[in-house]
Order: C-alpha cells, then structure tokens, then sequence
C-alpha cells in the first residue's frame, strides 16, 4: 500500500446557516498515526467527515498525494472510517459486515470468505463469521470493524472517538491492535481522542483544534508534553 | 435507567385510583352495548335464529368483501408507499423532503367525508381525471364500489405507511448511511441490506394497522362503496340497525366484527412492535438525521418522477377540496344560520371529547400506563365507534330516547376513539419526564399538586397540546357515530356535508368540505406553532 | 410569557368544561311546538319544508320542528329504534306500501279526520294516515347520453350493462321500495332473474332517494329511479328537457304518500290541527313544485301541464296489507341477489 499524504487547504465548512464556519489548514504525515484533539465543539469530528466525504466543504481543497479530492464520492476516496459506534449492520453476521468491504452488493466467493477469515484472524477474531455484531462486546465490535477497514484496503484510516465507549483495559488492546496493523500496512492514521493517554500510546503526531481551526502541529512530544500554547496546557490540565 | 419503568416517584393511591376509574369508565364504555345487546338478543331470539345467521349469505358477503376490501387496501397501500419512500430517501432537498413529510401528514387528520368528496371530484364519472381521459376519449370508469373504496383507503393508508416506514428509518444510525456511502453500496441492494431490514420488521405492524383500518373502515364504503354488493361489516351493522332494525343480524354481526377484529390483533401484534404513537401524531418536522450527508447521496430522475406521482396522488384531493371549495362560493353559504349552529355544535363537541381525552391520558400515564398504553389502542380497533354507538343506542333505547343522549354520547366515544393516539403521545412525554426528573423530585420531596405545577406541566405542555390538538380534529371530522345518532337535533358539520352531498347540492358540499378542513388544520397549525414556541423557548433557556 | 400562556391554556379549558355543560342540559319543552319526522329532501332548502313551516306556523302561532331521516322506510326504523321513545308528534313521509306495518306497531293513533277531503286514485280509507301528495315511480335518463330509452321493464333490465342507474335501498327509501315491489308486480315470483339483471345495471344502491339523484344530476350515472313527475322539475326551473321519464309499457307504480299523528302526537292538539293543513289549497299548492309530486286535493289554482304530461297509462298497485306481509321476506330476497 501506498504511503498516503493529505492536505488540508483552506477548507471551510458551516454547519447550518448563520453556523460559524470551520477553517482547516493542515497537513497529515504519512505512514504515521495523528490524534486530534481539542475541547468539544472544536470541529473534531467535522474534520474527519470532511476528510471522508460525509460533508462537502463550501471552498478549499482536500490533496490525497496530490490529487484534489474535494468532489471525490466518500466510496472512492483512499479511506476507512471508524466510528464510536454502529459500525456494523446489526441485522448482518460479521462476515458479511467485513464481506461489504469487498463487495458492497454482497456477491461473495470461496476466495472472498478465505480473505474475511484471515482478516478476522488478523484482527483476533478467528471463528467469529457467523455471529451477531449484537453477541459482541464494544471491543470486538471495533475489532471488526478494523478486519473490514483490513479488506478494504485503503492506505488512510480515520478513527472517530472510536475507542471512546471502551473501558481502559479494552482500548489499549485495540490500540495495540490499531498500532500493529499500521505498522505492517503502512497506514496513515487519523485519530480523534480526547485522551491525552491514547496519543501518547501510539500517536507520531498531534493536530489540536480549537475555535474551529488546527491552532497547532506538531509531534506527540512537542504538543503534549511540552505545550507551548496555553489553550493547549489548559485543555490538558498542565 | 436502573430499574427499568419502576417510577422512582412512588405512585400515590389517589393517582392509582384515577387511572383505575378511568380505565373502568373504558370498560363499561366497551362492554355495556355487548351485555345489553346479549340480552336482549336473548330474550328475543331463539337459538334457531341465531344458528341461522350463520349461514346467512348477506352476512357471510359482507365479511367477505370486509376481508378482500381491506386486504387489497392494505396490499396497495403499502407495495405503493415503500418505493415513494425509497424516493423520498433518494431526495437531498431539505425543502422537498419537508414538504412531503408534512403534506403526507395530512390525510392523518382529513375527515373520511371530506376525503370521500375529494376523491369524488378527482377521480369521478365528472371528475378531474374523467375530463382529462375525455380529452384523449378514453372512458373513464366509475368509481363507486370497489375501486373507490380502494382509492380512499390508498390515499389514506399510503402516506401513512410512508410516515411510519420513514420514522422507523429514522431509528437507524447516521453511521449506517456513512458506512454505506463509503463503502459503495448502492441501489436497490444497498436498500435490501440497510433500510429493507428496518421496514421488514416494521411491516407486520403497519398492515395489521391499515387492515384494521380498512376492515372498520364505514364512511368510506358508505359514501364511496356500491350499496349491498360492497358492504362491509361495519357498515352493514349500521344498515341492518338503522335500515332493518333486524337486532339478531346487527348483533350477530357485532360479534364477528370483533372476533375477526380480535383475531387480527392477536395474530400480529404480539409479534409486531410497530408502535401506533410512531405513525406520524408528532406534528413538526422530526430533526433530520441525514441532513450531514447532504451532498453525498445522488438524486435520480426515476426517484423524481415517483414521488412526484405520489405527491400529486395525495395532493391532487386536498386541490380538489380547496379550489371545489373555493368555487363554491363559500363565504353565503358558511354565513347560514344552519352552518353557524353546525359549526359550533362540531367545536363543542370537539373540544369536549379532545378535553376528556386528554383529561384520561394523563391520569392514565400519571400512574405509569405503560402496558396500558400498549392495550389500549387495540380496543379502540376492535371496538370500532359504530360498534360502540350502535350498542349504546339500544341500551339507552330501553330506559330514554337515544337521541336525547346523542351529544353526550358522541362526545364520550369520539373521546375514546382519540385516547390510544392521544395517550401514545402523552404516555411517552410523561415517561421521558420521568425518566429524566422522577429521582430529582423524589430528592427534593416533591409531589401533589407542586410536582403538578412546577415539574410535571410545564415539561407537559408540548404534548398535551398536541394530544388536544389532534383528539379535537379527529373528533371534529367524525361521522361514524353521528351517522347513527345524527338528527336535527344535532346536526355537526360532517352530518350537514352527508346531507348536501346527498340532496345533491355539491356547492354547498363543497363549501362545507373546505370549512370542515380549515378548521381542522386550523387547530393543528395552532398546536404546532405551539410546538415550535415551546421549542424555542426551550432553546433560549439552554 | 410563560404564565400568560398558560393562562389562555387554562382559560381554553375551562370555556369548553363550560361549553360541555351547556351541551348536557336538555332543552325539552314541548309547549306550543309540533315537531314532525319527515325524509331529508322534505325539509330541504328548495323542497316543501320551509315554506309549509312558514304558512302553518303563521295560522297556529307555534313551532314546528322538522327532525329528517334519510328516507321514507327510515323514519319507520327510526320510530322501531326509538321504540316509542321518540319526540315526534306527526310522522310525514311514510307511503301506502308501509301503512299497514306502520299501524300494527302501534306507535300511531287514528286522526279521526275526514277522508273526503282528499282525491287520490283509487279512494282513500285509513283511518290512521291522510295522503298528502301521490307519484308514479319511473326510470330517469339524461337525453344526451342515452339516445334510445327502455320502452318497458323487460327492456330496461336487459339493456346495456354499461348505461347503468343508481337506486335507493328498499330498505330505507319508498322509491327503492317502490322499484322492487314494482318488479315484483310484474314478475311475480320468477323475479330473481329480474333482479339479478337489475343488479348487473345498477351502479350503485343509495339509501336515499336525493343522494341517487344527486349523482344523476351530477352526470356520476346517465338514469336514476326517481319520478315521473321529476323532469317537470328541469322544465319549470332549469328550462331544459334534457332529462326524461322513459314510460314502460307494463305500467308505473304508484306511490302515494302519506302522513299520520304518532301516539304521542295524540295528545298534542297541534298535531291535528297540521293534518287538516296539510289538505288545505295551502300546503296542496306548495306541493307539486317543492316536493315535485302531484297534489291530492284542490291546490286553488291550475296545475302545471307538465304535470299532467307525467301521468302514466297504467298504474301498479299492491295493497298495504300484502306489502305488510310480505315486505320483509322480499327485502331479504331483494338483499340476497343485490349483495352477490
């Protein structure tokens, strides 16, 4: 897979009418794993629904390896989302919820099924083709949705609060987990968090927003520990 | 919530006795005609008679044409609605899906007399589409029977079935549309895996509901159906006490209405959790779950023309009511003396029975209904109002003149008719209410009539209002009790309109249509707006 | 405001508790008022109703309440469903072919009026219901879609299934009771297959004379069974002949219709007094243009020739008391092939 490299330029975004507008400049490495982070209402999620399509920006322009995504249908960009929840079709088993990462009209071969097993099995979820996403626990749940994201094969990997509804002990499997297939795939990753524990766990980067725009960039390091900005060191409690 | 529905305000006796009387008051509302009506069916039949009924062709027809009438209704109703909705999910436009939603509420609350008119004037022998067929000379068949009964019960069944379908869609994830949009799926196979399911599941529920309609359906089939070939059981009920006065046939028949009414509600709604309050009372615009995927759906010229065909389908008889209406000269004929004293008769009665209404939703939920509010509604179906009325008329008939007690009685049972709709909408407001402030009063030791004042009505108002709104409109446009009851005595507006149809003075019909209509949707605007005062309010508080 | 809102809320409520109220209280003051049960299209605008409500009212220094039914055989069901409970002093509307029944329920007492105030064919003898105007029973078809009308019964019921007619419910409306006796006179007890061939023709069964003839005029259906004194109405107040009476050669039945005091009504002088009227050149001369139907005494002045135009060769008549025996079972046999 290749390494991908996305840039944010001068996007902007109202949500609603009379809204105050987003404004996103940035740029994500790639190959690396970004949280982003910032108080509620900061644009997190507006964010990355802006990089997966799910919302059209009013002007700007989104770059994937230099290529002007902006008008790409969120089926053809180079991405898998992730969100807190719902990922799955509850009414599918959850192979053929990793299944539509292949084919999302569900015409499946022998071939097809080899490859959801061998993701299930890489994500740690061997044996599990048959159940309902309802039998399973938040981790699993997330765990599957990765082995999709696996399938799919799409070099970006945007996280939504994915972790946020699993206890502590869950969501540092699942970042191990997170963390692992990156490294063999290549991923670049894109996390939102609140967490400062699960940047510095498995994060190169972080972006932070606030009032509705990246006030800075840089790595887990520089941000986290040693915050220059104070809107940074407040959220953080430092 | 810890506990699941136990209120961590403890119900006090004096709210548990309210509620208990209420639902005593229910019950010998429902059972009284049946015991009366036994025994005098008893006293004046034998059992040779009565074994005799069972074979009688003219009752076995009716029940016949009851089933294939409602199941056709339902059949239609629902194959028409779910690609309407599949069209009206295909739609980006805020606007256009607004629209739909709120003209597809409508039907909801049009009195079946007015819609019978409507439909009329659009589909009949002189109708609109009879004139445009002309044009092209091509005959235009009459609509009386079957096909009109049909049509009535499409145009007031399919856009309920489209409001239940989409609220039941809206239940799904906003992830499911994202997931689905990036990872591709698309067309009809996307809706097989996604909403197909949710409208599989709620399907059951729905045409259990419009067959239920259909089968109880009686001023349709008496204003549209064809005379003794297309009867129903509920009109032929009326027909064989009003027209016969045979009380072996009328009771006889009674008893298979609610058996096969019964037998329906048991045979699906123990599976089926379609909930009855979903089916489109909330009278707002919903908040729109999708609205952050606009511009990621396409929008497909087949998805236009379809629901540009339902829209006309439903709208075409509103046009009907108001431009028949319009040329009819109303402003002479609303200003008659005759249709002043109908229309406040219609208002009181109205107002009477939308305020007993809710008066027992709220000491029903007051006391936690739960279950409750889950039996009722079936009540309301298996007892349709001519069951009830036809059964209280010859009860009282024994001891007074019936007609003396025609007000009270309408009043009562258009009361009960609305309770399982008004009580769905104050039962869950009074749930939500709980759910969210009972431990806060419990801590600070409220109760009586200052949980009243300060907790419990202020949070209730909303629906309240609503559940006002809608009890008075359907009340309003009743005319299944009034039909039997109706007089000179106490003419309402629907009695006037049957007349003017009747003595073929379609003019004043029509005026009258559209007076009976505006006042309807006049009363559910005022709730709205309301509505949407209440919200504002709440929204500039937090 | 917040608490003025609610204070309209309150308000709201308690004007309808007031309103409810008001609704409950019985008015019931039968002083000085005569109330008579009559079919709709009696008491219409444009039919007898207001204008004989003026003149008797003017003579009598009363109130007269007019309380409709559908129908003619309604308002004898209405008398059944009341059960003797009812409010009415004098029923109107009623025809010969339910005197006998309505006399054996004793809900009537006798008028004890004259019985040779009144001309209708074949003499009059019921001491308990007067006449107050007669009609012969005809098929209705608009000119300008029916280019060759039936000439006979036998015709019209073989004709055309796609002209077809609306009816009314024998079992509510004297012209729906009066076509099936009709083809019962003719067909005596081979009448199934008659009325299985009036079924194919008929596109409809009202329960009241007016919502049948409201679809007629309102072009739903080209014929009607009405009168065949009905396109006098078109002539003399629509200036159109476009409507006509089709004459069968079998003979037309008759219907005369008819009036009676209730038993309740006995007590009430009132009640009398109106059926004198009732035979007076005053209600007589209302008659022929409200209720479109021929007079049965002297109306003080000419009758309209299109009237007399209207009266057939041949009239059908049964006698009360065979109607009375046999209504029932007939109305059963009539359902039986209507409803297939």
């Amino acid at each position: 897979m290749k390494q991908a490299h996305i840039v944010l330029d001068n996007v902007r975004f109202t949500h609603g009418e009379g809204g105050t507008a987003f404004v996103f400049d940035a740029a994500f490495e790639p190959g690396k794993i970004t949280a982003v982070m910032g108080a509620s209402g900061g644009g997190k999620s507006t964010l990355l629904n802006l990089l997966a399509g799910f919302l059209r920006p009013e002007s700007g322009t989104l770059l994937v390896n230099g290529m002007d995504m902006t008008k790409v249908h969120p089926m053809h960009r180079p991405m898998s989302m992730i969100f807190q929840d719902h990922n799955l079709f509850a009414h599918l088993t959850v192979a053929q919820n990793v299944g539509l990462g292949i084919d999302p009209q569900l015409r499946l071969d022998v071939a097809d099924n080899l490859q959801i097993s061998a993701a299930l099995e890489s994500v740690g979820l061997g044996g599990y083709e048959k159940r309902s996403p309802t039998t399973l626990s938040g981790g699993e749940r997330q765990r599957v949705a990765l082995a999709r994201m696996l399938v799919r094969e799409r070099p970006i990997l945007l996280m939504d609060e994915a972790l946020a509804s699993l206890g502590p002990g869950l969501r540092q499997s699942v970042l191990a987990l997170v963390k692992e297939l990156q490294q063999a795939k290549k991923l670049t990753v894109i996390m939102v968090t609140h967490d400062p524990l699960d940047a510095k766990l498995v994060a190169d980067n972080v972006v932070f927003l606030a009032e509705q725009r990246v006030i800075c960039h840089g790595s887990v390091d520089e941000i986290l520990n040693e915050p220059s900005d104070l809107r940074v060191a407040t959220y953080l409690g430092i | 919530m810890v506990g699941g529905d136990e209120p961590l305000t403890a119900v006090t006796p004096i709210a548990k006795g309210l509620a208990w009387s209420v639902l005593a008051a229910l019950a010998i509302l429902c059972v009284t005609p049946l015991v009366a009506l036994g025994s005098i069916a008893a006293s004046s039949l034998n059992l040779q008679e009565a074994v005799a009924h069972l074979t009688d062709p003219v009752v076995l027809r009716a029940l016949r044409f009851t089933l294939i009438q409602a199941g056709l209704s339902t059949i239609l109703s629902i194959a028409l609605a779910i690609p309407v909705l599949i069209a009206l999910r295909q739609t980006q436009s805020a606007g256009v899906t607004r629209i739909v939603r709120s003209l597809f509420a409508l039907p909801l609350v049009l009195p079946q007399l007015v819609a019978a008119l409507a439909i009329v004037a659009v589909f009949g022998q002189n109708g609109w589409l009879s004139a445009l067929m002309d044009q092209m000379e091509l005959s235009w068949p009459s609509i009386y029977g079957l096909a009109g009964i049909l049509l009535a019960h499409v145009f007031f069944n399919l856009p309920l079935a489209v409001r239940v379908f989409d609220q039941a869609l809206q239940s799904l994830p906003p992830e499911y549309e994202k997931n689905a949009a990036q990872l591709g799926m698309y067309g009809l196979r996307r809706f097989m895996l996604i909403e197909g399911v949710v409208i599989k599941d709620a399907i059951g529920g729905v045409a259990t509901l419009i067959f239920l309609l259909c089968a109880t359906s009686f001023t349709i089939v008496l204003v549209l159906g064809g005379g003794p070939r297309s009867t129903t059981l509920e009109v032929a009920i009326y027909q064989a006490l009003a027209f016969d006065f045979d009380l072996g046939r009328a009771l006889f028949l009674i008893v298979l209405q609610i058996v096969v009414a019964g037998a329906v509600v048991l045979a699906f709604f123990r599976r089926a959790h379609t909930d009855l309050g979903s089916s489109g009372f909330s009278l707002s615009a919903h908040v729109d779950t999708r609205a952050a995927m606009a511009g990621v759906r396409s929008w497909r010229p087949g998805a236009v023309i379809l629901l540009a065909l339902g829209v006309l389908f439903v709208g075409l008889p509103f046009a009907a009511i108001a431009i028949d209406g319009v040329a009819s000269n109303p402003l002479t004929v609303w200003f008659r003396p005759s249709v002043m004293s109908a229309v406040w008769t219609s208002v009181v009665i109205g107002l009477s029975s939308a305020l007993l209404a809710v008066l027992a939703a709220t000491l029903l939920s007051n006391a936690g209904s739960g279950r409750m509010s889950s039996v009722l509604p079936m009540l309301a179906l298996i007892f349709p109002p001519i069951v009830l009325s036809a059964g209280w008329f010859l009860t009282i008939r024994q001891y007074a003149d019936p007609f003396g007690f025609a007000a009270m009685l309408v009043i009562v049972i258009n009361a009960a008719m609305a309770l399982p709709f008004v009580l769905r909408i104050i039962d869950r407001a009074f749930a939500t209410h709980r759910a969210r402030h009972s431990a806060l009063e419990a801590q600070l030791g409220m109760g009586g009539w200052a949980r009243w004042r300060l907790s419990l009505l202020p949070s209730l108002r909303l629906p309240l209002i609503v559940g006002f709104a809608f009890a008075f409109a359907l009340s309003l446009g009743d005319f299944g009790v009034v039909a039997l009851f109706g007089s000179d005595g106490l003419q309402t507006l629907p009695y006037l309109i049957y007349a003017s149809f009747g003595s073929y003075r379609t003019q004043d019909a029509a005026a009258l249509a559209l007076l009976l209509s505006l006042l309807v949707f006049l009363a559910i605007a005022l709730a709205d707006f309301a509505a949407r005062q209440d919200r504002n309010d709440l929204g500039a508080r937090s | 405001m917040r608490i003025k809102r609610s204070r309209a809320f309150g308000i709201t409520f308690l004007t309808t508790a007031v309103m409810l109220s008001a609704t409950f209280t019985p008015s019931m003051a039968d002083e000085g008022v005569l109330t008579i049960y009559t079919y709709e299209s009696f008491v219409a605008d444009w039919g007898p109703g207001p204008q004989v409500e003026e003149a008797f009212e003017a003579q009598c220094t009363c109130d007269v309440e007019f309380v409709s039914a559908a129908d003619g055989v309604a308002l004898l069901n209405r008398l059944r469903l009341e059960g003797g409970n009812g409010r009415a002093d004098i029923v109107l509307g009623l025809d010969t072919n339910l005197t006998a029944e309505a006399t054996e329920s004793g809900f009537f007492a006798e008028h004890g009026l004259s019985l040779e105030t009144t001309t209708v064919p074949g003499g009059w003898d019921d001491s308990y219901f007067l006449p107050f105007d007669y009609g012969y029973f005809a098929v209705i078809y608009d000119s300008e879609k029916i280019a060759e009308p039936p000439t006979s019964m036998a015709d019209f019921l073989a004709g055309d299934d796609a002209k077809k007619i609306a009816i009314q419910d024998p079992r509510t409306s004297t012209p729906g009771l009066g076509l099936m006796l009709w083809i019962k006179d003719i067909y005596g007890d081979d009448w199934e297959e008659a009325l299985e061939k009036l079924n194919a023709r008929t596109l409809t069964v009202t329960p009241g004379w007016s919502e049948a003839y409201g679809l007629f005029t309102n072009g739903e259906v080209p014929m009607v069974l009405s009168y065949t004194t009905s396109p006098a109405y078109h002539m003399l107040v629509e200036e159109t002949d476009r409507y006509k009476a089709a004459g069968f050669v079998e003979g037309h039945y008759m219907q005369i219709e008819v009036a009676g005091i209730t038993v309740k009504g006995a007590d009430n002088p009132l009640a009398k007094q109106f059926l004198e009227f009732m035979v007076s050149p005053t209600f007589q001369s209302i008659i022929p243009q409200t209720n479109w139907m021929l007079p049965v005494a002297d109306t003080g002045n000419e009758l309209d020739p299109a009237f007399l135009q209207a009266v057939p060769e041949k009239a059908l008549l049964f006698s009360p008391e065979t109607v009375a025996e046999n209504r029932k079972k007939w109305v059963d046999e009539w359902l039986e092939v209507m409803s297939r």
